[in-house]
């Protein structure tokens, strides 16, 4: 399918009209495949609390075939369906410019079909493989097949944000790209590069292995293709949250963007070092050198800069605004913030999430340390504070002004959109201490710990503060994904229209260059960095994965749920 | 905003960047220095093996602890669904350890609680890495890379005594039931069907109650079974079971002969056999020689008219 080059030109209101269904379509599927994996949560958090719920459970037949439904609608497919449409929406509504509708509607459409195939193969228990899907476990074909229709329509996404960017670039000759655009064209082009592991472990190895063409697969080679694309899919869906922070956020809280280049550099930097890094995932397995764990280990570190870069420039353009609103002296600003604002508040939960999420993330891609907490509970716990809130929270404060901004529609009970922030960011930080806690002690994840045949009952007896604390985190989210959610439909069912005049815009951010022009030149000759990106993935990875597919033992696989 | 602030903020902006990236670099010196000094906790492959070669490796023919002399030793551990062999492991004090492991079947993780032994247990990799035990006591060994349905329950322990309480066991006969088949029960089958074979509702079926109707229907296919396992779905008094039993060919004829014995003289099975003939290892051992597959055993199954 070719990208029809459509003349660039201001949209009209038709145009707007599309933009705004399709953004609504892609954010709207997402969110209720959050709605669902979520409320399987807390019937996790209860399992390591000891309370098996799963029994009265009629349509799951297992805890874990509840946990791979969880992992895949959570993590693989609302983040995906959500990222999609903001970032094609933030971008288009940027440039003001034409875009596909028909090649978006397809996109959409692609997604969903992959959806519905995955759904029906989770659902039949036949694919109780988790979002991991680590052969030798053998899902059924369908599995393979929608996670890749999925993948394949969220680059088709990206396709026409470079597109739209290249017809900016043709009309403004000689002009940096506007912020926004630039980030989003810089996160696609990541994904696209970072989503080329699971495209190939999926198309070239599982599905034919799936459809019987195969006989086995090597399952070394294939943790390795995952862990390719399983580590940077982070950053694809970290970066859109940093794009409201960046972007948006200052104009949330009456200030601006203190330096539009250094946002510009952070996310050259993940273009960079986010893809050549997923060996970190991989420390304790024994086909991949030590030395190239190393060189993935050092590039990790570099990768945590682009991150500590953002939390400086993002509580500067904060505090600018703060000031601007009368706050004095060194913390005197922070009172000053738009507190009351749900979309605000939870961005800004979201952001301090990270803080202690970004140190365990560290952590675990430190080489030593990992050894101690691989594959425990610390690692959900990680990442329920990472892609669970950081992401998450960012996504929720982004629909309190976007979901009226599609649908002019006032927000349902802003109070309890506020609540349901802080409800979510407490009930996250008292799951991760839980989990964190119990990774130290060496619980597993991903067990049905509360399930223990009789050989085995007492083995995790004497490990209590923090399994009750995990077990009291689910009930806590269960009420803030009620009260978020009761907020969501309350505003799409609602028939408050709201006048031209009084529903919210997209709250672009002013920012400051603080460099010369020959600079801004630099950062934006994207193609040019696109190609360093690539040359330094080669280098990270050629050597181990050609050794793995010439040296390929294929095992057959198994069906043990 | 004018331009002081602005001076102002970049000023803070350069040195937060410099304190970023002097900390990476600690950070990885840190690392450097601790892999210098520790590195052979990290597991490396030690060579590659088949799943089907493990039967006959030098290595993990027969897993378990060899004496390599003055406090050395060497353990070897082969994964399977769902269950480490070996399970329990004791050691001296101050034991140093070379570990081989690797998996038969789907990925497991190798963990012991309060150490750095946490390895990837990967078919077709075998897995090496050092560990000295400095201090006594029991530790948690378990699974922490989802295996199936009863991942929570493929779990074990490290026996660290004193010396001299490990010369007295070394010498002293390992302890074993004194009803032939029962240990080995306990140890391979008891994580799925249970310590009295009643099995798991939905994922793993009774013994009890319905491995008689299997020996009375045809003799072969309980040997066929443990040799070379089943994959497909089966029905059991009523139950749907959509799983996969894994072949325990690596059991020795003698053992895998007891412990069908052992289920079917147990737990009420007695009752239902009609001329009952226990099975001997001789049996055994010429059923090793047919190739089959677990799908064959899951034919063969279909055949067998059951109710």
């Amino acid at each position: 399918m070719a990208v029809t080059s459509i003349p660039a030109s201001t949209s009209t209101t038709t145009e707007l009209h599309h933009q705004k269904r399709i953004t609504l379509l892609f954010i709207i599927t997402g969110l209720s495949a959050l709605l669902i994996g979520a409320l399987l949560g807390p019937l996790q958090a209860l399992n390591y609390a000891g309370v098996d719920l799963y029994k009265y459970m009629p349509f799951l037949q297992s805890y874990y075939q509840g946990l791979t439904l969880h992992g895949v609608l959570n993590a693989l497919v609302f983040t995906t369906f959500f990222i999609s449409g903001i970032m094609y929406y933030l971008p288009a509504r940027e440039l003001k410019l034409k875009t596909n509708i028909p090649w978006m509607y397809s996109s959409y459409a692609v997604m969903l079909v992959g959806l519905v195939i995955a759904g029906i193969a989770i659902i039949s228990n036949t694919s109780n493989v988790m979002y991991t899907f680590y052969p030798p476990l053998y899902g059924h074909w369908g599995f393979y097949l929608g996670l890749a229709l999925v993948v394949v329509a969220s680059i088709m996404v990206g396709i026409e944000v470079i597109r739209m960017r290249q017809a900016w670039k043709k009309q403004n000759p000689g002009k940096a790209t506007p912020l926004i655009t630039f980030m989003a064209t810089t996160t696609w082009l990541m994904w696209i590069l970072a989503s080329l592991g699971i495209v190939v472990e999926v198309v070239v190895f599982l599905l034919p292995w799936a459809f019987g063409l195969r006989d086995g697969v090597d399952p070394q080679l294939a943790r390795t293709l995952f862990w390719y694309t399983g580590h940077p899919i982070v950053y694809f869906w970290i970066l859109p949250a940093y794009i409201s922070w960046y972007g948006l956020m200052p104009k949330q809280a009456g200030g601006e963007l203190v330096s539009d280049s250094l946002a510009r550099l952070a996310f050259l930097m993940f273009l960079l070092f986010s893809t050549p890094v997923g060996f970190h995932h991989q420390f304790t397995d024994p086909g991949i050198p030590a030395a190239w764990k190393m060189v993935h280990s050092l590039l990790t570190m570099f990768v945590g800069i682009p991150s500590l870069l953002t939390a400086f420039t993002v509580a500067a353009s904060l505090e600018v605004g703060g000031r601007r609103n009368g706050g004095k002296g060194i913390i005197g600003w922070i009172p000053k913030l738009p507190w009351k604002d749900a979309s605000f508040t939870s961005q800004v939960l979201a952001m301090i999430a990270f803080i202690p999420a970004g140190a365990g993330g560290i952590i675990l891609a430190s080489f030593n340390l990992n050894i101690l907490l691989h594959n425990t509970a610390w690692v959900p716990g990680h990442f329920h504070i990472t892609v669970g809130t950081a992401t998450t929270l960012t996504f929720f404060g982004l629909t309190f002004w976007l979901v009226p901004n599609l649908t002019q529609k006032a927000l349902y009970a802003p109070r309890m959109a506020l609540a349901s922030a802080w409800t979510w960011f407490i009930g996250m930080m008292v799951f991760a201490l839980g989990m964190h806690w119990q990774g130290l002690l060496a619980v597993p994840r991903r067990a049905h710990i509360s399930n223990l045949s009789e050989q085995w009952a007492g083995t995790y007896a004497n490990i209590i503060t923090p399994r009750i604390l995990t077990g009291i985190s689910g009930v806590i989210l269960l009420f803030a994904i009620i009260m978020y959610f009761t907020v969501l439909f309350g505003t799409l069912l609602s028939n408050k229209k709201l006048s031209e005049a009084n529903t919210p815009k997209i709250p672009f951010a002013n920012s400051v260059h603080l460099r010369s022009e020959g600079i801004t030149k630099l950062l934006d000759s994207i193609w040019a960095w696109y190609a360093l990106a690539i040359f330094i993935v080669i280098v990270a990875y050629a050597p181990t994965l050609a050794d793995m597919l010439i040296n390929q033992i294929p095992i057959p696989g198994l069906r043990p749920w | 905003m004018n331009h002081e602030q602005h001076e102002s903020i970049a000023r803070w902006e350069r040195r937060w960047l410099a304190v970023a990236g002097f900390l990476s670099l600690i950070f990885v010196m840190l690392i450097a220095y601790s892999l210098a000094t520790e590195g052979t906790n990290i597991a490396q492959r030690s060579g590659r093996a088949t799943p089907e070669q493990l039967i006959s490796h030098p290595l993990f023919a027969e897993p378990g602890v060899t004496v390599l002399g003055d406090n050395k030793f060497q353990v070897t551990i082969v994964g399977q669904t769902f269950v480490f062999t070996p399970q329990d492991i004791t050691l001296p004090v101050g034991a140093e350890v070379s570990f081989y492991m690797t998996s038969r079947d789907v990925l497991h993780g190798y963990q012991v609680e309060k150490t750095n032994i946490n390895v990837e247990l990967i078919p077709g990799e075998i897995a090496a890495m050092n560990y000295t035990f400095d201090e006594i006591g029991t530790y948690r060994v378990g699974c922490n890379e989802y295996c199936g349905i009863s991942h929570q329950n493929m779990l074990g322990t490290i026996n660290i005594v004193p010396a001299s309480q490990y010369a007295l066991q070394a010498n002293a006969q390992p302890e074993q039931s004194a009803i032939p088949g029962e240990t080995t029960y306990q140890t391979n089958c008891a994580s799925c069907h249970q310590n009295s074979g009643e099995g798991l509702t939905g994922a793993f079926p009774p013994l009890v109650d319905h491995t008689p109707d299997l020996y009375n229907a045809d003799r072969t296919y309980l040997p066929d079974l443990l040799l070379y396992g089943l994959q497909g779905a089966i029905n059991v008094n009523g139950s749907n079971y959509n799983g996969v039993m894994p072949a325990w060919a690596q059991l020795s004829d003698q053992d895998i002969a007891d412990t069908i014995n052992y289920i079917l003289t147990n737990w009420g099975n007695e009752e239902q056999l009609t001329e009952f003939q226990p099975y001997t290892p001789e049996e055994i051992q010429n059923a090793r020689g047919k190739n089959l597959t677990a799908q064959d055993v899951h034919a063969h199954r279909e055949t067998l008219n059951l109710e």
